[in-house]
């Protein structure tokens, strides 16, 4: 039984051109205490995926169908105030940039009192102990409780937003781009302390990312998104090594490798889809090397090997296809 | 920090002394001779001799300069013509009735224009919002004396709920500015001209509060604050309105500066016996000393709330305060 | 160029505002004949002087305290109401304007010394200034033309800085700099050309403050006497006691007609802000 099971999901964002699916029917299981990266390029919904999840899109933000089964209820059928009841208490945010999301006129003190007294409900000097402890958590000196978040580096504020993540050990953690904006060598330290949180609080997290390095680090599992949908969900080593979609394919050829390395970068040609109106069939044909004409139709997301799950109908040739996936001639435009 | 200070502070006393400069010029202005500007011929042998004396009128003009500067260093600003008392004194007597009508109103414009700001910022769309901006325009937009006469049409000469002019009704003497503030015929005569410029200063806080505030809401750390389920209360007040504030407390600053000047008009409305009505009187009578001695005090206090609304957010905004290096 | 007037108007805060000065415009320009007598013509009833007359079909808007017809006035005030607004306008937008680029493109001790000016203007009371301006000189629309140019062109030259400051880093200014182009020539011919949209949305809010300024002038007695402006009538209805005999008509249209026209300005500020700086536009 999963932590989080999100069925059919859909969420309608309203643009001046029209209606845009950002997410259009997801399908993700993650398991209590597994790190799930949600991996794809910019613009495929997953921090809209993340914040649907929160049940805090913007005004323009809607969704539209599915459910989001979390700890064995249907939370977007919640009324709004039990939806409240759940936020941050049982499932936390960590945002992309941290500058950003950290009020900037109030002491970080403030900041985690605030959450600890107001929706944790604990006194003012216990509040105070436990944020001394969370910032020791995420490897902080708890003296830097009095300062503001424009006093902080990138790394140590992300790590800030970690403390205020785990404030009320919450079972799941939905990280949005945790390291992009940091650079590598911080990047690699902010992964490790994800990593050894998890693993000692026994939590599950959801990192969202477009770096398939990062989910190769940190990540146990992993789901890939591809204009609004998943195409390929499992264990990370089995995607990585046997990706049975022509995406992830692409995507594990079209990055350096985090540890060093010598590969030469092959990016997929071409752009995601619109998703105001997209394609019928498979989404991903206009820029797949092995489109074929079935490919008119959309294939669904089954699994073809255990707990392996690929939304493409040649993925009983996926063994020949890797093979010619290795190739950066495949990948040259036509 | 200190040094910041140190430096703000020379900038004011620099601009004080530039503006001094500049009045003691403009009243040079005036055609003929220079000695009408302190010295009315209906004043005694001993007046004018000692004026005389005292401004150095006798002499060249940059020794009238000095003397000038020094006798306005020690507040000794000369004798009115017309009203038969020291500049200074009469300054004095005006001083607190302007200070009040201007605290008063700007205090209760803001207050309302903050909340009301606040309110339109939360609700966007429909028909309050096109309503109230279009309207909170049009406040700022008409003449603040033309608001004053109609509000003394209306509410002191038809309805005769208040009086139509002055501060005290004949027969009142209250004596000191502590009793003049618990007096209730005082604040009955304070009560139209702080409503009119209460009116016509709303706008400003009004619109400047529902702009930030908009501006705030969209930040990334409302979003947060959603996200960590904190009540709407705790996220409009605690997060969004301390953002907000800042240009507004920065604007109140600045207001207060302005709106010294800018009472002019409105305390010749209500014949509001502030420091604005005694130099209109001055310069329609040409009783110079007095109109100098008006406009010196005016300018002075409008740059000294310009650098104080300078220093206000620089202290509020701990991003200025803690040194941050852009 | 036609097509951003067009998405201009579309706005309905712009659009508003100029059917207002339109409508100023027009009535301006005709009224001699709209006007159904003149400004200052003194009218009789049979004998007497037609003084104080109610709202009647002969006077829309009733009679002065010296006969004279309100409604008249009130649209031969729009004349004076255009002259001085729109060169006071002028004028404090070009020195804005002018030391707003001088200091934004050149920089250096150019900038530190406008900006200085900048802080003695800001120093002198507006009202307070003109007003003995006007008493040792002349009363008049000059000494408020003057005013106005004098000492309201800080927040203009601040904005266009701001502007000029950005626009200085472009590539086609490096180009331009490159190339060999002086830069008196960088300054006039390309840059100051990027930055008249907003001086012209300043200009359209400097004609409120010129009207405002000169009513103000007018009401305390410092006005040009010879002309019929809003702000002379609103004197002579103060003067006259109309307040406490409630000629409603004689003081309350004057005011109005600033008002709107002051109102123009501020909508068409607005509406061009969304124009021109889009991200800005959240009402």
């Amino acid at each position: 039984m999963s932590l989080l099971s999100v069925q059919g999901l859909k969420v309608a964002y309203t643009t001046a051109r029209g209606r845009a699916m950002a997410v259009d029917g997801i399908f993700l299981d993650v398991p209590a205490g597994s790190i799930t990266g949600l991996v794809g390029e910019s613009g495929c919904g997953k921090s809209t995926l993340g914040r649907a999840l929160m049940g805090v899109l913007p005004n323009v933000g809607k969704i539209t169908g599915g459910k989001v089964v979390f700890e064995g209820r249907d939370i977007v059928s919640l009324s709004a105030s039990e939806q409240r009841k759940i936020r941050w208490r049982r499932m936390a945010f960590i945002p992309q940039t941290a500058m950003n999301a950290l009020d900037p006129v109030q002491r970080l003190r403030v900041q985690m009192l605030e959450v600890l007294m107001e929706r944790g409900g604990l006194g003012r000097a216990e509040a105070g102990r436990r944020a001394e402890e969370l910032f020791r958590l995420v490897g902080l000196d708890p003296v830097r409780l009095s300062d503001y978040p424009h006093q902080f580096s990138g790394g140590m504020r992300q790590r800030a937003s970690i403390a205020l993540a785990l404030a009320l050990s919450p079972s799941l953690v939905i990280a949005d781009e945790p390291v992009t904006a940091l650079d590598v060598i911080v990047q690699r330290q902010i992964l490790d302390v994800l990593r050894a949180l998890q693993s000692r609080l026994g939590l599950a997290m959801i990192l969202v990312t477009h770096d398939m390095a990062v989910v190769a680090y940190a990540c146990d599992r992993v789901a890939v998104m591809y204009a609004g949908q998943i195409v390929e969900a499992g264990p990370v080593a089995e995607v990585l090594e046997r990706p049975m979609h022509p995406y992830t394919m692409g995507l594990t050829h079209a990055f350096p490798d985090v540890h060093g390395g010598d590969m030469a970068l092959v990016p997929i040609e071409g752009a995601p889809p619109s998703l105001i109106d997209p394609p019928k069939g498979c989404r991903f044909a206009a820029r797949c090397p092995f489109v074929v004409d079935r490919c008119a139709a959309p294939p669904a997301l089954l699994a073809h090997a255990p707990d392996h799950l690929a939304a493409c109908w040649r993925v009983t040739e996926a063994e020949s296809l890797r093979a010619l996936a290795a190739r950066p001639a495949t990948w040259m435009p036509a | 920090m200190a040094r910041h200070l140190l430096g703000r502070l020379g900038h004011l006393l620099l601009v004080l002394w530039v503006v001094s400069g500049l009045t003691f010029v403009l009243f040079r202005l005036m055609p003929g001779d220079p000695t009408l500007n302190f010295i009315s011929p209906t004043f005694s042998e001993e007046t004018r001799a000692a004026l005389l004396k005292s401004f150095g009128l006798d002499r060249s003009i940059w020794q009238q300069y000095l003397s000038w500067m020094g006798n306005l260093l020690q507040g000794e600003l000369g004798q009115s013509f017309l009203q038969g008392k020291k500049v200074s004194v009469l300054l004095a007597e005006a001083l607190p009735n302007t200070v009040i009508l201007t605290l008063v109103s700007l205090c209760a414009a803001y207050a309302f224009g903050i909340v009301a700001g606040a309110f339109l910022a939360f609700r966007r769309g429909g028909v309050v919002e096109a309503m109230a901006i279009p309207s909170a325009l049009a406040t700022r937009a008409a003449p603040e004396f033309w608001l004053g006469m109609l509000l003394l049409a209306a509410l002191a000469f038809q309805a005769g709920w208040f009086p139509t002019g002055g501060a005290l009704s004949p027969g009142e003497q209250p004596g000191t500015i502590g009793a003049m503030l618990i007096s209730r015929d005082y604040w009955w005569h304070l009560a139209l001209p702080a409503l009119t410029l209460m009116l016509y200063l709303q706008g400003l806080p009004l619109l400047l509060m529902r702009a930030t505030m908009l501006e705030v809401l969209n930040d990334e750390f409302i979003v947060m604050a959603r996200m960590k389920g904190l009540s709407r209360w705790s996220i409009v007040m605690r997060h969004a309105a301390r953002n907000a504030l800042l240009p507004v407390v920065t604007a109140f600053a600045l207001g207060l500066g302005a709106s010294m000047g800018g009472n002019v008009v409105v305390e010749t409305v209500f014949a509001w016996p502030g420091v604005g009505r005694l130099l209109v009187q001055a310069v329609q009578s040409a009783d110079y000393p007095l109109a100098q001695g008006a406009f010196l005090l005016i300018a002075a206090v409008l740059v000294t709330m310009n650098s104080l609304a300078d220093l206000a957010y620089a202290a509020l905004d701990p991003r200025v305060a803690i040194g941050m290096k852009r | 160029m036609w097509r951003s007037f067009l998405s201009f108007l579309r706005d309905p805060f712009a659009a508003v505002g100029a059917s207002i000065y339109a409508v100023i415009v027009v009535v301006a320009l005709l009224a001699d004949r709209l006007a159904p007598y003149e400004p200052k013509a003194i009218l009789k009833v049979g004998a007497r002087v037609a003084r104080y007359l109610p709202i009647t079909s002969a006077n829309w808007l009733g009679t002065t305290a010296s006969g004279r017809d309100v409604l008249s006035q009130l649209i031969y005030g729009t004349r004076s109401a255009l002259a001085v607004g729109l060169t006071a306008a002028l004028a404090v937008v070009a020195i804005g304007t002018l030391l707003g680029l001088l200091s934004g493109y050149l920089g250096g001790w150019v900038d530190r010394v406008v900006s200085w000016f900048a802080d003695i203007v800001l120093g002198l009371p507006f009202l307070p200034f003109m007003l003995v301006l006007a008493a040792l000189t002349q009363p008049g629309t000059g000494v408020v033309i003057f005013s106005v140019a004098t000492l309201l062109w800080p927040n203009t030259a601040r904005v266009i800085r701001a502007q000029v400051l950005s626009l200085r880093e472009r590539a086609w200014v490096e180009a331009a700099r490159v190339t060999g182009c002086s830069t008196p020539r960088i300054m006039f011919v390309h840059i100051l050309p990027q930055v008249l949209p907003l001086a012209a949305l300043y200009g359209s809010v400097a004609i409120g403050w010129a009207i405002l300024a000169e009513a103000s002038a007018s009401f305390l007695g410092f006005g040009d006497p010879n002309t019929i402006s809003w702000g002379v009538m609103l004197q002579e209805a103060y003067a006259n006691q109309a307040l406490s005999r409630g000629a409603w008509t004689w003081f309350a249209p004057p005011g109005a007609a600033i008002m709107a026209m002051v109102l123009a300005g501020f909508l068409i500020s607005r509406g061009s802000e969304k124009l021109l700086f889009p991200k800005l536009a959240d009402g």
